[in-house]
């Protein structure tokens, strides 16, 4: 989990709301620059971690460090205005009684420069037009925008982004997220991002940690996070992965849909599969192994989800183009893709 | 068009015809009359003591309450949901029996006086805070700072805590973060709130009558007592109508421009943590809680033991519990009823006419109670004189006056139920008026009874108008508190104080301070 002269560093970090822990023991090392996504379903203490960055919540312990000064720890505490950690929210909340302009020029300070640093970060954004506008005459995409300007402006060390899309309609969330992706690139700053939406996060970001019950399971590139998820709970919020029940001998496990390499203990485990790890090929309408029928199917243009009921009677979702997809009720043979696999313990210990 | 707006039309009408007759009485003596009675050392020192005591009394409730509300919303402060009610319960008192037992603590002959005397301290002798211009700033401040406290409550609550997040992020301290960012915010409230804790001292007789400041209204009110020429009275009245209207103007002119800010905060703030800053912080709730609250609390219970050891008659008190809540329950009626054609023509067919009737139909509540009783009085001798001295005119006066308080709650009950029920049983095959009376009305009855609740308590509250339109040898409660505190007879104005206080404070809390203060969030965030 670590990184090379991270700017971040969130070492052991406890948040709690009178009895309940929201953050425990979180760690987590921020890249100098590019976007980290810090992803995991609602509730799991993401925000609270990242207010805790910013300095509006006070963990009990445990310690954040900005490059090379300590922000908060046992005995150290860095009021929110002196961090250089800039803050978009999910609103926006830009002050409603200013101008844009005014908004971006707020945390800056000696007056020629901030005229010119105000100019250049508004067409950074591409809003250098709407210096003169109040935020309730902006769309909600704009105003992330010029959010976002405003917390560039004074060139803080790292920008944190709670949730900066979540209040945008789905048809616009799309176009503001790859802009202020481009955006946040163009600056150089290092951005900390928190969503729940995980395809967000691979989208946006080139590293993402996973956060669960208030602690980092994993933080790596996404590639990496989809391929090898370090542990189930992980597997499970990447999302679509089935665990099917195999049996392992001697680094292969075998499953009602073939035998395939693994890294395991001999034994009974769960081979974690991803819909477009297997292939359907048509097949004669004779029960044997490995034989099913397509039962069901959602369509997505282009690629389609099939459920395929096995012949053993498990069932299974394969994704497949939807050019090569065989009509509902085909007899089909199921192939796994030439592994390895990763195999989770039976759910007993896991 | 049914009968609705020509019904509202009359009302509005009625209530503002009483205001013409003033400016007709007041030109009586020709235009150099008016102009000669009004460009006078008299007014420019009466001009000059009520301004004074206005802004005086605008300011220091400002700066009250700031602290106040703050303290109660945004920190750790211990009790601080208990303070927050009790720091709005001096809005209980009227202000003659708050400015009674101020002097009667403090004033000459008062608790405090006795035991300097007493104890030979005479540094314990505070009399100077309950006579002239610090009597009326300390009560009227202390009694009337509510109006803005409970408005800036609520507004701070609704202040997103992401805006000042925003602010500290990008590098602005907590004080800072305060004046640039969140006192932007409640700005409305703070002018509203302003706005009728001036209007409040405009208006206000009893406590200026009492502590013996002489604004406009006791100039007003003495005028109309001692001299025959009764035009002079009206000129003042009409001044001070000018100088009412120019404070509404005023705060429209400054709120003008303001933009509109997200309307509710998804969460709230987290509790500022006052550290070593808590003592002091409970010390001030204490000082104004115990000014506001106890003090007057004490002082009337204890002057109601001794008026009661001294055999006081209480007998006497019963008429006028029985005339306040005769008149008081008179004009709720009259109000409630009133206030239905103008509420139901704005809310189911909003227009600029419609519009325009329900603010014609708020005017009173704009206008100091004196300057209604005796536009009233003008009007009767001239045209209705049979009126005068009657109860009816009284009636007319606290339904003029209080008619915006009937007419909110109608509106507002009238404007949250959905037509669609109406609707639904036209469709049935009722007519309008049988739908009015089978579904429209008993659907709003709680709002017009808080309405109705609200007009009742403020007029058995009211004394300027009560003091000039009661009918020769009629006492209510208000005219009995105000004749024993401007005679320093304390034991004739504990009793019906007393009485006041029990029928006016549950109502007042209920209808007034509890919504006020209730976080429309609901439950812990």
């Amino acid at each position: 989990m670590t990184v090379a002269r991270p700017v971040l560093q969130v070492r052991d970090l406890v948040v709690r709301y009178g009895g309940v822990t929201a953050v425990d023991r979180a760690c987590l090392d921020i890249p100098a620059a590019g976007v980290t996504a810090l992803v995991g379903p609602s509730g799991c203490g993401k925000t609270s971690l990242l207010r805790a960055v910013a300095g509006f919540e006070a963990p009990v312990a445990g310690s954040v460090t900005l490059g090379d000064r300590v922000l908060c720890a046992p005995g150290t505490w860095v009021e929110p205005e002196r961090r250089e950690v800039g803050m978009v929210f999910q609103e926006g909340a830009l002050f409603p009684h200013l101008t844009v302009g005014e908004n971006v020029r707020f945390g800056l300070a000696g007056r020629r420069e901030r005229e010119r640093r105000a100019r250049e970060i508004l067409s950074l954004v591409g809003l250098l037009e709407l210096e003169g506008r109040y935020p309730d005459e902006l769309s909600g995409g704009q105003q992330q925008r010029v959010a976002l300007a405003r917390a560039l402006a004074p060139s803080p060390r790292l920008i944190l982004l709670d949730e900066p899309f979540a209040a945008l309609d789905p048809g616009l969330r799309e176009q503001v997220r790859s802009e202020v992706g481009q955006i946040l690139r163009r600056s150089g700053a290092a951005a900390l991002l928190v969503t729940h939406d995980q395809e967000e996060a691979f989208s946006l970001a080139e590293r993402v940690a996973v956060m669960v019950d208030g602690r980092i399971l994993q933080a790596s590139s996404p590639e990496d996070l989809y391929r090898e998820p370090a542990s189930l709970q992980v597997a499970e919020f990447i999302g679509a992965g089935q665990l099917v029940g195999c049996e392992v001998l001697e680094g292969r496990a075998y499953s009602a849909f073939g035998e395939t390499p693994c890294v395991a203990e001999d034994g009974s485990g769960r081979l974690f599969v991803r819909p477009e790890d297997l292939l359907l090929c048509p097949a004669p309408d004779v029960r044997g192994r490995r034989m099913g029928a397509v039962v069901a199917r959602r369509f997505f243009g282009h690629d389609v989800v099939d459920r395929v009921r096995m012949d053993s009677g498990e069932e299974i979702e394969v994704r497949l183009l939807s050019s090569s997809a065989l009509p509902v009720g085909s007899r089909v043979r199921v192939t796994l893709r030439p592994g390895p696999f990763r195999v989770f313990p039976p759910r007993s210990s896991g | 068009m049914g009968p609705t707006p020509w019904l509202a039309c009359a009302v509005a009408a009625a209530v503002t015809l009483p205001l013409v007759y003033l400016v007709v009485r007041a030109g009586a003596g020709g235009g150099a009359g008016f102009v000669r009675a009004v460009v006078s050392d008299l007014t420019a020192r009466l001009l000059g003591r009520t301004l004074l005591l206005t802004l005086a009394v605008g300011g220091a409730s400002l700066a009250l309450a700031l602290p106040v509300a703050w303290l109660v919303v945004r920190t750790d402060l211990p009790g601080r949901r208990t303070w927050a009610v009790l720091a709005a319960l001096p809005l209980v008192f009227p202000s003659y029996v708050a400015a009674f037992t101020w002097v009667a603590f403090f004033g000459v002959g008062g608790y405090l006086d006795r035991w300097a005397l007493a104890l030979g301290a005479p540094w314990l002798d505070l009399s100077w805070l309950a006579e002239g211009f610090p009597g009326a700033l300390a009560v009227l401040t202390l009694f009337s700072y509510p109006y803005i406290y409970l408005l800036l409550v609520a507004a701070l609550r609704d202040v997103d805590p992401a805006l000042e997040e925003s602010a500290r992020s990008l590098g602005c301290g907590r004080w800072r973060t305060f004046l640039r960012v969140t006192v932007p915010q409640v700005r409305p409230a703070l002018s509203a709130g302003t706005l009728l804790v001036v209007l409040y001292t405009l208006s206000d007789f009893g406590a200026v009558s009492i502590v013996r400041y002489n604004t406009f209204t006791l100039a007003i009110y003495n005028a109309y007592r001692g001299l025959f020429d009764r035009s002079v009275a009206a000129s003042l009245a009409i001044v001070l109508v000018l100088l009412t209207v120019g404070f509404i103007a005023l705060e429209a002119f400054l709120s003008r421009g303001q933009r509109p800010g997200r309307v509710r905060a998804a969460r709230r703030s987290r509790p500022v943590p006052l550290g070593p800053w808590r003592a002091p912080a409970t010390a001030l709730l204490t000082l104004v809680v115990g000014s506001g609250l106890a003090l007057p609390v004490a002082v009337v219970i204890s002057w109601v033991v001794r008026a009661v050891a001294l055999g006081n008659p209480l007998g006497r008190v019963g008429g006028a519990l029985l005339a306040s809540v005769q008149v008081s329950l008179l004009a709720a009626v009259a109000a409630v009823v009133l206030s239905l054609p103008a509420a139901l023509w704005s809310v189911r067919q909003p227009g600029t006419l419609s519009h325009l009737v329900e603010r014609v139909t708020h005017a009173g509540y704009a206008l100091p109670g004196l300057v209604v009783a005796l536009a009233l009085v003008f009007f009767a001798t001239r045209t209705l004189m049979p009126l005068y001295q009657t109860t009816t005119l009284l009636v007319a006066a606290y339904v003029i006056r209080f008619l915006p308080e009937a007419l909110a709650a109608t509106r507002s009950s009238l404007a949250s139920l959905s037509p669609v029920f109406e609707e639904a049983a036209r469709s049935l095959g009722r007519t309008r008026g049988q739908v009015t009376r089978q579904l429209v009305l008993p659907l709003i009855r709680p709002g017009l009874l808080a309405g109705g609740g609200l007009v009742f308590l403020t007029a058995m509250k009211e004394l300027p108008a009560t003091l000039i339109l009661r009918p020769t040898g009629m006492e209510t409660l208000a005219t009995r508190v105000w004749s024993g505190a401007s005679e320093a007879i304390w034991s004739l104005a504990a009793v019906p104080s007393l009485l006041l206080l029990l029928a006016s404070a549950p109502p007042m809390y209920l209808l007034v301070i509890r919504p006020a203060l209730a976080d429309r969030r609901g439950g812990a965030g």
